[in-house]
């Protein structure tokens, strides 16, 4: 244990030194350190909640079950993609090194094991800050002061760290075996056929009233009793409810089970190396393709592709374009938009539908909450497009074309993709609002002049890190970066949208601001393909 | 043809090319050799255009980042780096389309006959094995018909039959008059036809070696291991 204990108090000093050697880096970090302080001291904190409304009517809010709603759906969409990925492929929870060193190594494997849920649970806490960046949003939607933002993120990585655990536990338990883990898919889906069964019964009921079957749906016992998923939300919503006792049951029953599950594979079965050996080799083969140059690793999976048709359009630079499109349809059931698209379009439609129904104070301005939402989403989503991985491979730079034609055609593709998917996010849900079109519009324009410069910044941004763009501080760097960028914008949007009945005149300043922005990053990164090293990216 | 002088190439404080200095005339068949980590691999990536560099680096008297450079260069990496999502027909149909090659499907049809591609046109590059993967790699670099290529550890993963047929392929190259760099850790394998050596250390040139220099005693595995191991004994 000592020798654990050695190995990661070690890895925290060098991280540590590491930084304070490099004084650009040591900037930096503090800088980031600041930025994020700062998001989520304004979560917490902020401006207090007016009561009143604009209208001088006393502002009422959704009532906190739509809260627990949407906790729930996220720590479901968490827990279904993780426990797939555990019969699919085992637990993440170890890195290659520890296989290679500390598997081999005379130490307890029990010590190892709680070494890596150690490690897996640090990592979870990152999750967190998710919550923690929408926590403005939440206040302003629902009305709960700062503080209850805490007990959000606080059941969400709750959730997170229980579900790896859990992962962790099936692997172990099924081992391989088809029967085992048939009996506990079967396990799993039975937790959750009570809150299906009176799902469709109170629908039934309700002669097919979404809204108030998914409300008595929410408070049931059947959603709530939910091992994790509903353990985690009712939790969080009972702490920020003042109920302290409920939230400490719910809260308490996680901490119990993770335990007993630890307990589990501690005691009785140590020997889960083999399980955990398959998920860490096929990371470490992808982070390594990766590394080599391999370009879209999360293609390479064993699903069967049918290639009927073949070719590639275009010539000279324009060949990359008609790439991505055979490459992308070949991948993509629909083409250019994958599930992610799917997923945002119908969160979008979903969470219009839930304010028209629910909230008496009127959902004006609606579209605006979406798209401050998914720009947050964006942020991230954009680095995995085409045109931007393209620079990890030699072709690109071999072609012989100019490097700005190159550029432009390389990321045609996500410009499309961005811009069909935008029309769809805010045309539904703007729809079921009964938004005005010129504030959709405006939402559109504003979302896909917002991708158009984060595809720049990206651009810019590779030019001056070196294109060492995979780093976490690189990405904090990344992320004040384009704070910096809109403020500009931001700030005059913000102040002539307030006007009564400018709001779409304010959508436009920002959108003309981004656009403004991206023409002149793109100028700034001309020739970038020339003046920057290929990035590679690393293995840690 | 390939003329590099001068290159520096800095990771930080790390030099990894220290003034470096070659020329590869056309017909001429170059090996860069030397231990890991002796900066051969940044060499080559440098003279692609892939990295920032000091110093001067043309290709047939063209500044190696321009399009006229790049359309007289080929390059095959050290991995290859294929699209899972594209056949290997596509591969070569996009080198085509993007370098604006004519006629190119007759050259295309011969070069994936003679790597055994044929049969594996309408493969998607994510079935492929490492060492196909490295056929088609090579395909794609020599599609454009370079008049400089440069291989960085080719052989790497190719089956015997993949390692003839390259090395034939080296071959005819060299005797159509191309410049070809070579950069790799098995000397054997291309002592027959080798005009130049750079054995590279620590970033440097530390022998450049013609063949006729090399008396009837010595191999050029010799040569190799006298530069290399007598620089790390300190003699």
């Amino acid at each position: 244990m000592k020798c654990l204990i050695y190995l990661t108090v070690t890895k925290i000093k060098n991280k540590i030194l590491e930084t304070l050697r490099k004084p650009v880096k040591l900037i930096v970090s503090l800088a980031a350190v600041l930025f994020f302080g700062f998001i989520i001291f304004s979560a917490l904190t902020g401006g207090g909640i007016p009561e009143i409304s604009e209208t001088g009517e006393p502002r009422t809010y959704p009532d906190l079950v739509w809260l627990k709603g949407m906790l729930f759906g996220i720590i479901l969409l968490t827990f279904f993609l993780s426990i797939a990925s555990a019969f699919k492929n085992g637990n993440k929870i170890f890195e290659m090194s520890d296989v290679n060193l500390l598997f081999v190594s005379p130490l307890k494997p029990q010590s190892i094991l709680l070494y890596g849920v150690a490690r897996m649970m640090s990592s979870s806490l990152l999750a967190g800050f998710f919550i923690l960046f929408q926590g403005a949003l939440m206040r302003n939607v629902f009305g709960i002061p700062g503080s209850s933002v805490l007990f959000l993120t606080a059941g969400f990585i709750l959730a997170v760290c229980l579900t790896q655990i859990l992962t962790l536990f099936i692997y172990s338990l099924t081992n391989g075996n088809k029967k085992r883990k048939s009996i506990a898919k079967c396990i799993i889906a039975a937790c959750f056929i009570p809150m299906v069964v009176i799902g469709i019964m109170q629908f039934i009921q309700n002669d097919g009233d979404i809204m108030t079957s998914l409300e008595t749906l929410l408070r049931s016992p059947a959603t709530e009793l939910i091992p994790v998923v509903g353990w985690a939300s009712v939790g969080a919503i009972a702490f920020i409810s003042g109920q302290v006792l409920k939230g400490l049951v719910y809260f308490g029953a996680i901490f119990m089970l993770g335990a007993f599950l630890i307990a589990y594979i501690y005691l009785s079965r140590p020997d889960y190396y083999e399980d955990t050996l398959v998920a860490t080799e096929t990371t470490f083969e992808k982070m390594r393709a990766l590394s080599e140059g391999q370009l879209n690793v999360g293609e390479i999976t064993d699903r069967k592709i049918k290639t009927v048709r073949t070719g590639i359009g275009g010539m000279g630079s324009s060949a990359l374009f008609f790439k991505h499109l055979r490459e992308s349809f070949r991948a993509k059931r629909f083409g250019l938009w994958g599930v992610g698209s799917l997923f945002l379009i119908g969160a979008a439609a979903a969470y219009a539908f839930y304010s028209s129904a629910a909230s008496e104070s009127g959902v004006q301005g609606g579209v605006l909450l979406i798209m401050q939402v998914i720009m947050w989403i964006q942020i991230m989503r954009i680095g995995s497009g085409r045109g931007l991985k393209e620079l990890y491979s030699h072709y690109i730079y071999m072609i012989p074309e100019s490097s700005l034609k190159k550029i432009i055609w390389s990321n045609m593709e996500e410009v499309f993709k961005i811009i069909g998917e935008s029309v769809f996010i805010f045309g539904i849900s703007g729809f079921i609002m009964k938004e005005s079109p010129l504030v959709i519009m405006g939402a559109v324009l504003v979302y896909s002049m917002f991708s158009l410069l984060l595809i720049a910044v990206n651009l810019l941004y590779l030019r001056f890190t070196e294109m060492k763009i995979n780093s976490g501080l690189m990405i904090t760097i990344y992320y004040i970066t384009i704070f910096i960028v809109i403020l500009p914008g931001l700030i005059p949007a913000i102040i002539i949208g307030s006007i009564e009945g400018f709001l779409f005149v304010g959508l436009l300043v920002f959108a003309g601001w981004e656009v403004a922005a991206a023409v002149g990053i793109f100028a700034l990164s001309k020739g970038i393909l020339h003046k920057c090293d290929m990035p590679v990216i690393k293995m840690n | 043809m390939i003329h590099v002088v001068d290159v520096t190439k800095k990771y930080g404080k790390l030099i990894a090319n220290d003034r470096i200095n070659l020329f590869v005339k056309s017909g001429e068949l170059a090996l860069l050799l030397g231990p890991n980590g002796a900066g051969k691999s940044t060499l080559i990536k440098s003279i692609c255009g892939l990295l920032r560099y000091k110093g001067s680096i043309t290709i047939d008297g063209f500044e190696n980042h321009t399009t006229d450079a790049k359309r007289l260069l080929g390059y095959v990496p050290e991995f290859p780096s294929l699209y899972p999502m594209l056949t290997v027909g596509e591969h070569l149909e996009f080198i085509a389309k993007a370098y604006r090659l004519e006629n190119w499907r007759e050259y295309a049809d011969e070069l994936m006959k003679r790597f055994e591609l044929a049969d594996k046109k309408k493969k998607l590059g994510k079935e492929l094995s490492k060492g196909m993967q490295q056929k088609v790699s090579v395909c794609c670099a020599l599609l454009p018909k370079p008049m400089a290529v440069i291989f960085d550890e080719p052989l790497v993963g190719l089956d015997p039959h993949g390692i003839r047929e390259l090395k034939n392929v080296i071959n005819d190259l060299r005797d159509e008059g191309r410049a070809l760099i070579v950069s790799t850790h098995i000397i054997d394998s291309v002592e027959e036809n080798w005009d130049t050596a750079y054995i590279m250390q620590k970033g440097r040139i530390a022998r450049e070696c013609k063949r006729g220099e090399i008396t009837d005693e010595e191999t050029l595995e010799s040569v190799y291991f006298s530069i290399t191991e007598s620089e790390r004994q300190g003699v």
